[in-house]
């Protein structure tokens, strides 16, 4: 089923095609989602699972809110996941930990939002970037995981894995220099 | 047009994605699965909500189709309508479809679904008699059920909403305190009942003979462990109050048993002030019982209700006094006959049905602002997280002379709970000191509940109190605020709010 046909079954709510968007969708979202509503916040795996339905829900009640020529459906999907784990997170009164202007979602993203990355890295290249991460010793890895692919803040990050924010800035600092030496290393094999 | 923001993991491949399990919890197609129930039933919800466009092809499809198209949910709708007061459309799109099971001693009981409101929890469930005929419309549940597990869950109550003689089905639906979404909570029913209700003329037992042999004595009535009671509308329309009455007829200082009867006897009779004093033992040992004593004219069948009764608790006996407004001890005034009505319990099987299942997420509530002060008996009283949903009102209080840090999160036990539905409490009749009622945009008033017994309680305690009245639903959309002692609290959502 392709896009276009995909989409025009949602927008009449064929079942058929609910499925298959679960199907293809759950994981990216439950790792979204996952990322905000973590264990060491008390999160229960049922939070996640529905946080993930509610995305799937508010497509089959909204579908006319979603509009192809803003992107495709699995951006769509994947803002509203972490919009919804956002909210939730707020609601449970932990927004400490997730600020008010980390909140995105599909109305309130600007056009040219910058990503954590400071521009230093293509947005299309997040596969070969996780894989240059994955190298990395611990804790580096997940710091950096956390600050590029989910764009927590390095006093967040530092509350969620209980060390110095001082510490996580410096093996941001020491990461993002060994990730430009393997990925210019990358970039020489694949020129 | 801005562009959606494209999240950083949407490139990732599956086994990057597979990956990053390791920092949350792991995906597996158990979750998978639950997403997609989840999802269905919402969906189904929904699907009932929305016009039916194609009825007419519908019923054309025939018997077969209709049956099929008759879902769980189109039971729970049934279900929501018969004890949410037919506001089922509105509270069944929180429904959780449970579906778990338990058979014992040839009777099943099916749970089929639970909603929660950020306070309370609510279960309906068959039991369906799959050997023989023991249920009926007078099956009822009392006190052999638990629903434990989940923040503070406990207590609540257990009501029979239909029976259905042709698949010996007996439906019911559960209400108790308490519950964290998504923590795992467990039902449990140990028996059921059989209601039997009695009405019994006391025609041999001559009442001004009684009375004037027996002149029972009287006692302080705090020092007799008293725990309750009820008042007339006449002595409560005199502003009596259970606080009024300061004197109770001694113990067990008769023992007349009443035909037919067996429940219990009278264990003393006196007259003081123009009231007649009836006290009435119950048998403990065949207790679960709910009586209610009046006088009757046995030429006319002219009732006289007590003015007031009271109970009290000695030694593990409970007592219970009724005081008939008669004037004079004279015969011509005691021209009645005893008459009993009430009903009581048989256990009708015993065995063990339990289920397992998660508390639901609760449904969206509104916090109401509430800056000003409310008067309880003269005192100043803070209320904070006043908070409707569509099933109850709740806040908390504290007399603002003796403020401390409200708790955030966990809240003293409630000093008042009750279950409002349909009318007030038989405690509203009490004196009340605190008002609760809904006032809505087309300027009606709802009375939702008159406290008695908390204006008592104010000089005691020093840190905020938990009011909850759980009941009838409202629709949200239409409310103008919460009136509480005649202050009015109107919807202006505070942080946290939904509206």
């Amino acid at each position: 089923m392709n896009d276009t046909v995909l989409i025009r079954k949602i927008k009449q709510r064929e079942e058929e095609a609910f499925s298959h968007v679960i199907e293809i969708y759950s994981k990216l979202l439950w790792v979204i989602v996952g990322g905000v509503l973590s264990k060491s916040f008390g999160y229960l795996v049922q939070d996640v699972e529905e946080c993930v339905s509610d995305v799937f829900i508010e497509l089959w009640n909204h579908p006319e809110k979603f509009d192809p020529k803003r992107g495709s459906l699995k951006t769509y999907l994947a803002v509203m996941a972490r919009s919804k784990a956002i909210n939730l997170h707020r609601k449970r009164g932990k927004e400490n930990i997730i600020r008010l202007e980390d909140c995105r979602d599909a109305e309130m993203v600007p056009d040219n939002a910058s990503t954590s990355t400071d521009g230093w890295m293509d947005q299309e290249n997040y596969q070969v970037l996780y894989e240059a991460i994955r190298q990395l010793p611990k804790p580096t890895r997940e710091i950096l995981i956390r600050r590029y692919f989910y764009e927590e803040q390095p006093r967040d990050i530092a509350l969620k894995l209980a060390l110095p924010k001082k510490e996580i800035e410096n093996r941001l600092y020491r990461g993002k220099k060994m990730l430009l030496d393997i990925l210019s290393d990358v970039e020489e094999v694949n020129p | 047009m801005r562009p959606y923001h494209k999240h950083p993991l949407e490139d990732l491949t599956d086994n990057q994605l597979d990956d990053m399990m390791q920092y949350m919890f792991n995906f597996t197609e158990e979750n998978r699965e639950h997403i997609i129930t989840k999802f269905e039933q919402a969906r189904d919800v929904a699907k009932t909500k929305r016009p039916h466009k194609k009825i007419a092809a519908i019923a054309l499809a025939g018997a077969m189709v209709f049956l099929v198209g008759f879902t769980n949910m189109d039971r729970i709708q049934q279900l929501y309508s018969k004890y949410f007061d037919g506001n089922a459309s509105q509270i069944s799109q929180y429904a959780e479809v449970i579906k778990k099971s338990s058979t014992d001693q040839g009777i099943r009981m099916d749970l089929l679904t639970a909603v929660n409101d950020g306070g309370d929890t609510y279960l309906f469930f068959d039991l369906v008699d799959e050997t023989g005929d023991r249920l009926s419309e007078n099956t009822r549940i009392a006190e052999n059920w638990r629903l434990e597990g989940g923040k503070d869950l406990g207590g609540g109550n257990c009501e029979l909403l239909e029976y259905d003689g042709k698949t010996k089905t007996a439906a019911f639906a559960a209400h108790s305190i308490g519950g964290r979404p998504g923590e795992e909570a467990v039902f449990t029913l140990n028996s059921f009942l059989s209601k039997k209700v009695f009405d019994i003329d006391a025609k041999e037992i001559d009442i001004f003979d009684l009375a004037t042999k027996n002149q029972g004595q009287f006692k302080d009535y705090r020092e007799s462990g008293g725990y309750g009671g009820s008042l007339s509308q006449e002595a409560a329309h005199k502003n009596f109050s259970l606080k009024d009455v300061d004197q109770v007829l001694e113990k067990d200082a008769i023992h007349l048993a009443i035909p037919g009867y067996d429940k219990g006897y009278i264990s003393n009779i006196g007259y003081k002030d123009g009231l007649l004093h009836v006290q009435l033992n119950p048998d403990k040992e065949k207790g679960n019982e709910f009586s209610w004593l009046r006088l009757k004219n046995p030429q006319t069948g002219d009732i006289v209700d007590p003015y007031y009764y009271v109970l009290y608790e000695q030694d593990g006996l409970k007592y219970r006094e009724y005081a008939f407004p008669i004037g004079e001890l004279t015969k011509k005034n005691l021209d009645y006959i005893f008459n009993f009505v009430g009903f009581y319990f048989d256990t009708v099987v015993e065995g063990k049905w339990e289920v397992r299942f998660r508390v639901p997420t609760h449904m969206d509530t509104i916090q109401i602002a509430s800056d000003e002060p409310i008067l309880i008996d003269g005192k100043a009283v803070e209320i904070k997280k006043l908070t409707i949903s569509p099933l109850s009102i709740s806040f908390s209080l504290a007399e603002k002379a003796a403020l401390s840090p409200l708790p955030p999160e966990e809240p003293a036990r409630s000093i008042i709970s009750g279950f409002f539905r349909g009318g007030l409490s038989d405690e509203a009749d009490d004196g009340s000191d605190l008002n609760v009622t809904v006032v809505y945009k087309d300027g009606s008033k709802d009375v939702r509940a008159k406290f008695g017994g908390i204006g008592r309680q104010l000089g005691n305690y020093n840190g905020w109190q938990e009011a909850r009245i759980s009941g009838p639903i409202m629709n949200l959309e239409d409310i103008v605020g919460i009136e509480i002692n005649g202050t009015l609290f109107r919807l202006k959502p505070v942080n946290g709010g939904n509206q």
